[in-house]
């Protein structure tokens, strides 16, 4: 998977039209609230990812599900 | 002794009530896990081995069982997946099968149950579903569980008017620590389980609180109570 897929995958999961980058600011984004940390969970357990509510308290932007992500993402 | 039935008793509230009435019933234990069940054997219980979702193949394997061990006088149904995600990640095939494991199947099993050469009439016969508070008190991020939970509610009082004689009760527990939940452990971490201890005014209950009311809802103690969903919670859905 290609970063702009796992951007436009992320963004499908929030259900949120704006578009992402590493720099987004995940406050800034109206839909990352509990149901949206919920649904972000449910992607990244279909990675293989296991996350929990408060790993998201202390991720800032868009840049630390990348990182999360990890080796999921091409390059 | 009468013969029960107790589906999904591998592990979690259906383990629980199983062992509890194997000191008064010859109890025939049903779930997919055949390891688990073998557990069982020690305290008398006979592992039955079954996948709820074979729905074509449920009403033949009780008649069998009933043809084999002689007539059933309870019922129990306690298997039950959870789905925790937000509507816009529900996927057709998890839900069908959500809808299948919490829904289908305990209406195929209450049917081959309430069939006379299954049900044994003489001794207080009675079918008891486990349900959740989720079917009452439905909450985001649960929509497809909590509504296969309210249609099992549903169900439990439809199958009370229709199948009397034989009763038919349910029990809504509210969280519980079950392996069930445990699957979710990311999401029922440490801290939400210290919300619910202060939150439910009783604090956090276990499996064994739910088969006591189970034990007394089969029993003929309460062979004037049918239609009913008991909330054992601690007080949770207040």
């Amino acid at each position: 998977m290609t970063q702009q897929e796992f951007l436009e995958a992320i963004a499908e999961a929030l259900d949120c039209e704006m578009e992402l980058s590493g720099e987004t600011i995940l406050d800034d984004i109206d839909e990352y609230d509990s149901i949206g940390v919920l649904s972000l969970m449910s992607y990244f357990d279909e990675l293989g990812i296991k996350v929990s509510p408060n790993d998201f308290e202390k991720f800032e932007t868009v840049q630390d599900l990348i990182n999360l992500a990890g080796d999921k993402i091409d390059g | 002794m009468a013969n029960a039935l107790v589906v999904g008793a591998s592990s979690g509230i259906g383990r629980a009530i199983a062992l509890k009435l194997s000191k008064n019933y010859q109890v025939f234990a049903m779930a997919r896990r055949e390891d688990r069940l073998k557990e069982l054997k020690e305290s008398g219980i006979t592992p039955i081995p079954f996948d709820v979702t074979n729905l074509n193949d449920i009403e033949k394997t009780i008649k069998a069982l009933s043809k084999e061990y002689g007539k059933f006088s309870t019922l129990i149904y306690s298997a039950g997946v959870q789905n925790i995600k937000p509507l816009r990640v529900n996927k057709i095939s998890e839900v069908e099968y959500l809808y299948r494991v919490n829904t289908i199947a305990p209406l195929f099993f209450a049917k081959a149950f309430a069939s006379k050469s299954v049900v044994d009439k003489d001794n207080y016969p009675s079918m008891l579903f486990i349900s959740s508070i989720a079917g009452e008190k439905p909450e985001k991020g649960i929509v497809a569980y909590s509504a296969s939970k309210a249609s099992l509610n549903a169900m439990i009082k439809a199958l009370a008017k229709e199948v009397a004689p034989v009763r038919v009760n349910g029990i809504a527990p509210g969280f519980l620590e079950t392996e069930m939940t445990k699957e979710y452990e990311h999401i029922y971490n440490d801290e939400f389980i210290e919300q619910i201890k202060q939150s439910y005014p009783l604090g956090l209950g276990s499996v064994e609180d739910i088969a006591e009311v189970a034990s007394f809802l089969v029993s003929s103690s309460a062979k004037y109570i049918t239609g009913e969903i008991i909330r054992v919670d601690g007080g949770g859905a207040l």
